[in-house]
């Protein structure tokens, strides 16, 4: 911890890791009543990867951290706090947060897990400059990972769900910005749990007893497998992600014409393309790579961030909104001067 | 430094439903008097079908705005710190949202076992420290409503073989508003820690997202592995130890001593062992209360709701401490002066 509180905090860099496994649309089709062009036309995906023999969340995401840690010059040591944003823990509990803390060898720090799906990766950032700002820590790592794969209805029963999600892990180092210029400017989280129901995965239930038994792996609708209406999801999308993003921009002052760069989640294609021409943000502002990882969740953010860093789309005085909308609903977004 | 954070409301849930030892040992195969001697508690309480974490918070979130003289249309952050969510996703703090009624706010969902109040404190803090573009507190995080809940029962097992574990733990949980005002009890420095190559000696390992190709499978529920297991022998002189350091460090860093404490309360699964902890600070039973030896232990919601239940009989100035440890392994303190 410094002497001095910081104004701001600053991602200082950020890693990334995806299995090894591609999984085509294709694939798919071989497995389930689906088609290539189906699943690209109303998504824009085309494959994601998949585990292909015993993974967690925090195997991916220990690499992704280890990137991270590299690119930031720093040893484990000096993480103050780890927080891990997943839907798809390792295990029920404790948190994979505690999980990936040992596997980095951390030794004692706070970790926890946050859940709040598609927005979790920026619920989680918010925790980590909120912490930062107030000085009660210097540097923190934050990490989405998931591994959809293993809870996934992969027939023709959960194909509406099944051909969406991809598993993946992103991680960012987070640490004061020494320069005023830089950095986190601020972050807006938003819920609305009455359309809980429209995106979600029931068992295990706490509320129900019991919470969790073999039945819920059948039926017609299994309750152990995620449920969704898209159509509904989609509408709602469209309005939140607009509605937060200029929310970012007046907090600071700022306008559209002065963004460089939006990274959306990567729920669909064509929300972030709706989104995009609605707002009137020329696709070449956007970030998307749903084509080829399709829904990572809590790990899409950082892992698109990742590739517009290394291809240049992201640099130094530039102007970047990160925003997300999905299950809970939740929705948020992070405006931030690079 | 942080501005000062109150407790400007506090109230708590324990479901009417309480359940003795004798209801609990013909199913478990013990006799009552054996379960109370092998686990140190009486009576725990159970939630009513259909009732999640959310429900039983709903309770006490009204309890606590009308104790901070606040409409929910104030509060600015839901946290809800739950290992035992309503649904797997969405997480309880949407669900809460809901059932307040709640403006779309962020609903943020961590997981930290049974030091989630504490970490919800700490977050409570940070956030309420940080500035707005144009100076000053940011408004929105004035008022952060704190939720901690469990709902443990219906994910115990309920035969011979959970004659160790399902006893020991209950449902319940407890809401605090946070923010700064005149009144209520003053929040000191928060620490907590994870070790979290202890995680496997106390945890409910299932469904487990890395498992390939399914994260739970019949074979899984047979063998039990979606209730909790612990290895609580070898876990209690570490408690002990952790416990105490945390309290320590959270003394220090308040300026007083141990013997300065009006209060200590300890919440840890064994009571007897939250007992060895308060005596390893030198503090006299009389000035200790263990939330377990009440209720059961309710991971995240044990210190709030002890807290809320002798708050009225504290006398203002009051000094007390906040302490305990769990699965993670994790563990923490908090200081209040009322």
């Amino acid at each position: 911890m410094g002497d001095t509180t910081p104004t701001r905090s600053r991602i200082l860099a950020v890693g990334r890791a995806v299995p090894d496994r591609v999984v085509t649309n294709e694939d798919l089709s071989r497995i389930m009543d689906t088609s290539d062009d189906w699943i690209e036309q109303r998504t824009g995906i085309r494959q994601r990867r998949h585990i292909g023999s015993d993974c967690g969340a925090t195997d991916l995401g220990r690499v992704a951290a280890e990137e991270a840690l590299r690119g930031a010059g720093l040893d484990i040591g000096a993480i103050d706090m780890v927080v891990f944003a997943t839907l798809s823990p390792d295990i029920d509990w404790p948190a994979s947060a505690a999980l990936l803390a040992a596997k980095l060898g951390a030794r004692r720090v706070p970790a926890f897990d946050v859940k709040n799906q598609c927005s979790g990766f920026l619920y989680s950032l918010a925790c980590a400059d909120a912490a930062i700002r107030s000085g009660r820590a210097r540097y923190v790592l934050v990490v989405g990972g998931e591994i959809h794969s293993t809870g996934l209805d992969l027939t023709t029963r959960g194909r509406d769900v099944g051909v969406i999600f991809g598993d993946g892990a992103g991680a960012v180092v987070i640490g004061p910005a020494d320069d005023p210029r830089r950095g986190i400017l601020s972050t807006h989280l938003h819920a609305e749990g009455r359309f809980a129901e429209k995106l979600w995965l029931e068992a295990a239930a706490s509320r129900r007893r019991p919470r969790l038994r073999p039945e819920d792996l059948h039926g017609d609708a299994p309750a152990a497998f995620p449920q969704m209406q898209g159509k509904f999801v989609f509408r709602h999308a469209v309005t939140r992600f607009p509605e937060v993003i200029g929310e970012a921009l007046e907090h600071n002052g700022l306008g559209l014409a002065d963004l460089d760069v939006l990274i959306p989640h990567q729920a669909n294609l064509r929300i972030n393309q709706m989104v995009a021409a609605s707002m009137g943000i020329d696709e070449s502002k956007v970030i998307n790579n749903i084509d080829r990882f399709g829904n990572t969740t809590a790990a899409s953010i950082p892992i698109a961030l990742h590739e517009a860093i290394a291809d240049g789309r992201v640099g130094e005085g530039k102007l970047v909104c990160l925003a997300a909308f999905g299950a809970g609903f939740t929705w948020a977004a992070a405006l931030m001067r690079w | 430094m942080p501005p000062e954070a109150r407790i400007l409301g506090l109230g708590f849930c324990l479901p009417e439903e309480q359940v003795a030892n004798e209801a609990l040992s013909e199913v478990l195969g013990l006799d009552p008097g054996d379960i109370s001697a092998r686990c140190g508690i009486a009576i725990r309480h159970r939630a009513a079908d259909g009732d999640g974490p959310s429900d039983l918070a709903r309770r006490a979130a009204d309890a606590a705005l009308a104790a901070a003289g606040m409409s929910v249309a104030d509060v600015g952050l839901i946290v809800f710190a739950t290992a035992t969510p309503d649904v797997t996703f969405p997480g309880a703090a949407c669900y809460l949202q809901r059932a307040l009624g709640a403006p779309t706010v962020g609903a943020l969902d961590v997981r930290a076992q049974s030091a989630g109040f504490v970490c919800g404190l700490d977050l409570a803090g940070q956030f309420g420290a940080i500035e707005a573009p144009r100076g000053g507190l940011d408004p929105r995080y004035n008022r952060v409503l704190v939720a901690a809940g469990e709902v443990l029962t219906s994910g115990l097992e309920y035969a011979p073989r959970g004659a160790d574990m399902t006893p020991r733990f209950g449902d319940g949980a407890a809401v605090a508003i946070v923010g700064r005002g005149d009144s209520g009890p003053r929040i000191g420095p928060v620490r907590w820690y994870t070790e979290g190559e202890l995680a496997d000696r106390f945890w409910c390992e299932f469904p487990a997202s890395w498992r390939y190709p399914l994260r739970i499978a019949e074979a899984d529920f047979a063998a039990g592995r979606h209730y909790p297991r612990a290895d609580l022998a070898s876990l209690a002189p570490i408690a002990i130890d952790r416990i105490a350091a945390v309290a320590r460090e959270v003394l220090d860093l308040r300026g007083w001593r141990a013997s300065d404490l009006d209060l200590l309360i300890v919440d840890y699964v064994e009571p007897g062992v939250a007992a060895e902890a308060g005596k390893a600070l030198g503090i006299a039973p009389d000035r200790m209360r263990i939330p377990t030896a009440a209720f059961g232990h309710v991971l995240a919601a044990g210190l709030p709701i002890e807290l809320a239940r002798i708050l009225p009989s504290l006398a203002p100035g009051a000094r007390v401490l906040l302490a305990a440890a769990g699965p993670g392994f994790t563990y923490g303190a908090a200081s209040l002066e009322v």
